[in-house]
């Protein structure tokens, strides 16, 4: 019983002084109450994941009667910056295998 | 249901077959207007197609534009929205990507090991950003909270995760290919993708944030995200990684935002 | 029954919502364009937004909707289909309502169209043959859509592409604007006049615009969309793709719309490759000009009557 009693309180000192190395580490956090005043200066605009235009049906987006989308990427191979990295066999740049 | 407004739905149906064969006839429209469906077959493959290209910028600039239309057409010809809510558009991406490149190896058309499998991540983390930028509002946990608890209350506490927060284990170190992407002229060139990363995604407020986590710092988290009490998590911890400092482990999971704050109610 | 649209911001529960003045020119509200209109404020009638892009359940979008409160907002929905062969989806009705109690618009307002067949979205304003069964259907769904808000719903004419052939449908085809006269009679909804739209549709389908214009009933509309359009010259077809200047056709038959009836909200649409904000406030100034001059017009124009 004063084993445990001791063991949990060896434990309640060590998580302790964890969490004061923790509270003095963590920068503190940009903690901006979300529906309070003074949005508007630490309202950050990021635009990332917005899907903004996205949802505007009626509104062409290439705006043209013309409908030739190319489907079946496995016809095709990645050339974007895929191609830059290095691979254990050479560059990652991909070229159609003929045949 | 009356003859009239089945005759409609049949209708319905035909015009959204038509969308997806080109050149079909359409009852119902006049002869010489028939080519004209092709306006609303741009529309919908071109803005789905943009939807996704939106919600995976830097995949698409891995991939590179021409493939990534290609792909993003051939997913929402087999997965069209269910929701008119184009942020949820599109979450199966990866999975698509998966079997493309699975074909592309299969069909020795490219070798496995130069196609960028690592792409099949980077989607995930795309989709979880975009998940957690729409996320529930909740006020983020501030560390300070905590420096007027008790031993007792310390060892008891339990967190709650915050509605924007996502875990994701990976298996390439697709954070830096995401940071080296948010400059121009993005390369990939001296990265070694090959490396295991997990990643907290979190948005304490507005801006999503991605902080990669060791190991022992995401079992740390994923017992607490659980429900085991501080004092439990802890020992847990000591038993399996005792030569980690857990004050280290728990600094920059307290100021991540993926716990609401202690008195917010859940 | 101008006078009955002006009690039509009136909810059925007796609660006064809030109307956008008659005189107001907005703009379509886009993400880039928010830092610069929280720091400088400009002078505009309100705001307008597409109800689906703002149904997440936080963050920004919400945020944003909360820091520019100071000016009146329309919600405007893109993906309801009205014109479905079904009643309306419940989840989406319910996620509309929800925005619309989050950010009390002053306007709301959707399409003559449907988007949805079976469970799957197409993303685009579909064309409806506009059938008596499709009256009914429209009918039905606009009275849901108005019970569940508790508030008049403006409905929106789409832009035309096509030709029925009501042979091969085998029913009877109805006029747009008799249509839509008899939608405004059944379920009391008011109308968003796209003249936009009527000007490309006029193109395509061969109508007249300016008969469009006096064939609907004037004391129904409840705002005004411009917008830029394209030409497409395979089909030689106009096409409706918010992605330019308003023409100067569309802006004479504006003009001409407005000295008839009277000012009406004008919201100035650009949903592709958008453009500077400055941009947009210059197109939004040039339609307040203009209900300016109608004022005068429309004034003299009465005068004019009564001296008869």
């Amino acid at each position: 019983m004063s084993t445990k009693s001791n063991k949990s309180a060896k434990t309640a000192f060590a998580l302790m002084s964890a969490l004061g190395t923790a509270v003095a580490l963590s920068t503190a956090v940009v903690s901006i109450p979300a529906h309070a005043a003074g949005m508007e200066k630490c309202y950050g605009v990021s635009l990332a994941g917005e899907n903004d235009c996205a949802a505007g049906p009626g509104t062409s987006c290439a705006g043209t009667s013309t409908s030739d989308y190319q489907g079946n990427a496995w016809k095709l191979v990645p050339e974007g910056t895929c191609a830059s990295i290095e691979t254990p066999n050479g560059h990652g740049s991909l070229e159609v295998i003929e045949g | 249901m009356t003859s009239s407004a089945q005759d409609l739905s049949h209708w319905q149906q035909a015009f959204v077959a038509a969308l997806a064969e080109p050149d079909t006839h359409l009852p119902g429209i006049e002869s010489g207007h028939q080519q004209r469906l092709d306006v609303y077959r741009n529309n919908v493959w071109a803005s789905l197609i943009a939807a996704l290209e939106e919600a995976y910028p830097v995949t698409r600039q891995v991939l590179g534009e021409r493939f990534f239309a290609a792909l993003a057409h051939d997913h929402a010809r087999q997965h069209l929205p269910d929701s008119p809510l184009m942020m949820d558009y599109g979450h199966g991406l990866a999975d698509t990507l998966q079997v493309t490149l699975t074909t592309l190896a299969e069909s020795g058309r490219a070798t496995r090991d130069r196609l960028p499998f690592y792409a099949v991540d980077l989607a995930q983390l795309e989709v979880a950003r975009r998940e957690a930028y729409h996320a529930a509002d909740a006020r983020a946990l501030v560390p300070t909270q905590l420096s007027q608890l008790a031993p007792e209350e310390v060892m008891a506490l339990r967190f709650a995760s915050h509605p924007a927060a996502r875990l994701l284990h990976l298996e390439y170190c697709v954070l830096d290919i995401w940071q080296r992407h948010q400059q121009p002229q993005a390369t990939l060139v001296g990265l070694d993708i090959n490396q295991p990363q997990t990643l907290l995604v979190t948005r304490p407020a507005f801006d999503v944030q991605v902080l990669p986590l060791s190991v022992a710092g995401a079992r740390l988290l994923e017992e607490l995200i659980a429900g085991e009490a501080l004092g439990d998590a802890a020992a847990t911890l000591a038993e399996h990684y005792p030569e980690e400092d857990l004050g280290l482990l728990l600094a920059p999971l307290l100021s991540s935002g993926v716990f609401i704050a202690l008195d917010s109610e859940h | 029954m101008r006078d009955q649209l002006q009690t039509a911001g009136r909810s059925t529960s007796g609660r006064v919502q809030p109307a956008l003045p008659d005189m107001a020119a907005g703009i379509s509200l886009k993400a880039q364009h928010v830092r610069e209109l929280m720091s400088s404020r400009p002078a505009l009638g309100f705001l307008e937004i597409h109800a689906e892009n703002y149904m997440g359940a936080g963050g920004s979008p919400h945020a944003r909707l909360d820091a520019l409160q100071g000016y009146p907002l329309s919600i405007h929905g893109v993906g309801l289909s009205l014109a479905s062969d079904r009643p309306l989806d419940r989840a989406h009705l319910a996620r509309l309502k929800t925005l619309c109690e989050r950010h009390t618009p002053a306007s709301v307002s959707e399409h003559l169209a449907w988007a949805g067949h079976s469970g799957h979205f197409y993303n685009d304003l579909l064309p409806v043959p506009l059938t008596k069964a499709m009256l009914a259907r429209v009918a039905d769904n606009l009275a849901q859509l108005q019970d569940t808000l508790g508030r008049q719903v403006l409905i929106e004419n789409p832009a035309h592409y096509l030709r029925f052939d009501a042979h091969e449908l085998g029913a009877e085809l109805i006029p747009e604007t008799l249509f839509l006269n008899e939608l405004i009679e059944r379920s009391g909804c008011g109308l968003l006049v796209d003249v936009n739209n009527v000007f490309v549709s006029a193109h395509n389908i061969g109508i007249d615009p300016a008969a469009w214009l006096e064939a609907i009933p004037a004391s129904a509309v409840g705002e005004i969309h411009l917008a830029g359009h394209i030409a497409d010259e395979r089909e030689s077809l106009l096409i409706d793709n918010h992605g330019a200047p308003v023409s100067d056709d569309v802006w004479a038959l504006y003009a001409d719309f407005i000295n008839r009836i009277g000012s009406r909200p004008t919201l100035i649409e650009w949903d592709t490759q958008v453009p500077a904000l400055e941009v947009l406030l210059g197109q939004a100034s040039r339609a307040e000009a203009l209900m300016q001059e109608s004022r005068v017009h429309t004034a003299s124009h009465l005068k004019a009557e009564s001296a008869r």
